[in-house]
């Protein structure tokens, strides 16, 4: 089965700091993979260097066949939420989505309206990200990831913020979107969330990464 | 294409960014403060105001660092990391991205610009009177300095002789554009590469560098020398050469404000891709 991500012996520092040390994983398409670790561990130094936000300082990684880095950016069929969401605070919802899909090409109006009904947020609402709360800004967020329709999902703590039902309507759309052949990649530290979800589970600890067994 | 659209998702920021009604309340109280006052000077004479004070106000350090300390607030920030931009980076890349940041820089400066010349002539309404050449009360303030009871700035008569209203007007407008737009970019470079902070500091010290030449530099014997590292004393055109007295000149002025420019933006566009792109601590 092809790969969506390569990782080749991907080390990150910062100074004297080792944020990623000598990593080596692929991801295959079409599962959800699951990376767990306490904060600090290096889950979103990768996930920023996978989405080519930070550049490796040695190894190779590539993306849906295409290597990233030294000036060659992350492939377009990509959706990420790397950290806590931020928007327009003066603008809605729908407002904010379509700004950021202007800048993919063309604006899909109903495309956008769909994707926030489906991640459970009202499209026909005016009010201001500014005036939503966590759990409302991160719903947004995974609804931007999606909205492109893209073949591979990073997703760092995509359930943060969200109540006990939010949570289980992400489980069940991500499970739908792995259903059409998407790939997520996942950090979590909810074990719940990696095991309903995931079909592989890997650790980081102080930057390095192994393979853990799913129970 | 995708460069204007990340400009104009910075433009659109304005709104809950305190920094730029601030800024804007600033402008107006300290324009109105230094130059109300020419109206009722120039009823006092009988005769009308003529709106090229913006030519002048290069010619008055100790006032005009207050306006380029306020822009200065505004690009702090630059290149405007926050978390809405990792969503703008995975779309467009890092190369589009940057284009789109230098563009904001420079439509900001532009704004900045011509929001200064409006402020310089809409206090003088309605006592105010659109002819080409200086008038009695500018000539008449600038060679003798008895405005000084009304609207206390100091106005040089060099910049008065050496040109006329519309290109001194000109001079200054382009160069506050050029010139605010370099200090954007080097605050740019800075915060990529050399930490937050430093490229506002080195900014800064050009905004008081008049100030400095003005206060020291004839005291610490090199006025002339350090006229030629002060991007803001060229718009006083009193201060570029006329004739062979040592001091630049305005092809000079414009060399060096474009050329740093262009050479921080092929550093910046060149570079970038070997940047962390964090968001700012917000």
């Amino acid at each position: 089965m092809e790969n969506a991500i390569e990782i080749r012996h991907v080390t990150k520092r910062f100074k004297e700091n080792v944020a990623v040390n000598d990593v080596t994983v692929s991801f295959e398409k079409g599962k959800i993979h699951g990376i767990i670790g306490r904060n600090g561990s290096g889950k979103t130094v990768l996930f920023k260097c996978i989405c080519g936000l930070f550049p490796v300082t040695e190894g190779e990684i590539t993306v849906l066949g295409q290597e990233i880095g030294d000036g060659k950016r992350v492939p377009k069929d990509v959706g990420a939420i790397i950290e806590s969401p931020g928007f327009l605070p003066n603008c809605s919802g729908y407002q904010n989505l379509r700004y950021l899909m202007e800048l993919s090409g063309k604006v899909d109006k109903e495309r956008i309206r769909n994707t926030i009904a489906l991640v459970g947020l009202d499209p026909g609402s005016k009010k201001r990200v500014g005036k939503y709360s966590l759990g409302m800004r991160q719903r947004l967020g995974l609804a931007q990831a999606i909205m492109e329709d893209p073949q591979l999902l990073i997703l760092d703590e995509p359930m943060n913020g969200l109540d006990k039902g939010g949570v289980e309507e992400m489980r069940q759309l991500f499970l739908q979107l792995k259903e059409q052949g998407k790939t997520i990649l996942i950090a979590s530290h909810n074990p719940e969330d990696t095991r309903i979800l995931c079909d592989t589970l890997h650790e980081m600890d102080a930057g390095v990464m192994t393979e853990r067994e799913l129970l | 294409m995708g460069a204007f659209k990340c400009c104009k998702l910075n433009f659109l920021q304005w709104r809950t960014n305190w920094k730029y009604p601030v800024c804007g309340i600033f402008l107006l109280v300290i324009t109105w403060n230094t130059l109300h006052g020419f109206s009722d000077y120039a009823e006092a004479l009988g005769c009308p105001m003529r709106p090229w004070l913006l030519a002048l106000l290069p010619g008055d350090p100790h006032r005009f660092v207050l306006p380029m300390l306020a822009y200065l607030m505004l690009i702090s920030d630059a290149p405007f990391r926050n978390r809405q931009q990792q969503f703008v980076l995975q779309r467009v890349g890092k190369r589009t991205w940057i284009w789109g940041q230098i563009l904001y820089l420079f439509f900001t400066s532009v704004l900045f610009a011509v929001l200064l010349w409006v402020l310089s002539w809409v206090f003088l309404l309605p006592n105010l009177e659109w002819k080409a050449r200086w008038g009695p009360a500018i000539q008449t303030a600038a060679q003798t300095g008895n405005h000084m009871q009304y609207a206390y700035v100091v106005m040089s008569y060099n910049i008065i002789q050496d040109a006329t209203p519309i290109v001194a007007t000109a001079w200054v407008f382009f160069m506050l554009i050029a010139v605010n737009f370099l200090f954007g970019l080097i605050v740019t470079v800075c915060n990529l590469w050399a930490g937050r902070g430093l490229g506002t500091a080195i900014a800064v010290f050009f905004c008081l560098e008049p100030m400095i030449i003005e206060l020291f530099g004839s005291t610490i014997g090199f006025e002339r020398f350090l006229l030629w590292m002060s991007p803001v004393s060229w718009l006083n055109r009193s201060y570029l050469q006329h004739t062979n007295q040592n001091l630049p000149s305005v092809g000079y002025a414009i060399a060096m404000t474009l050329g740093i420019s262009i050479l921080l933006i092929l550093v910046i566009v060149g570079t970038i891709h070997r940047c962390n792109l964090d968001a700012n601590k917000e």
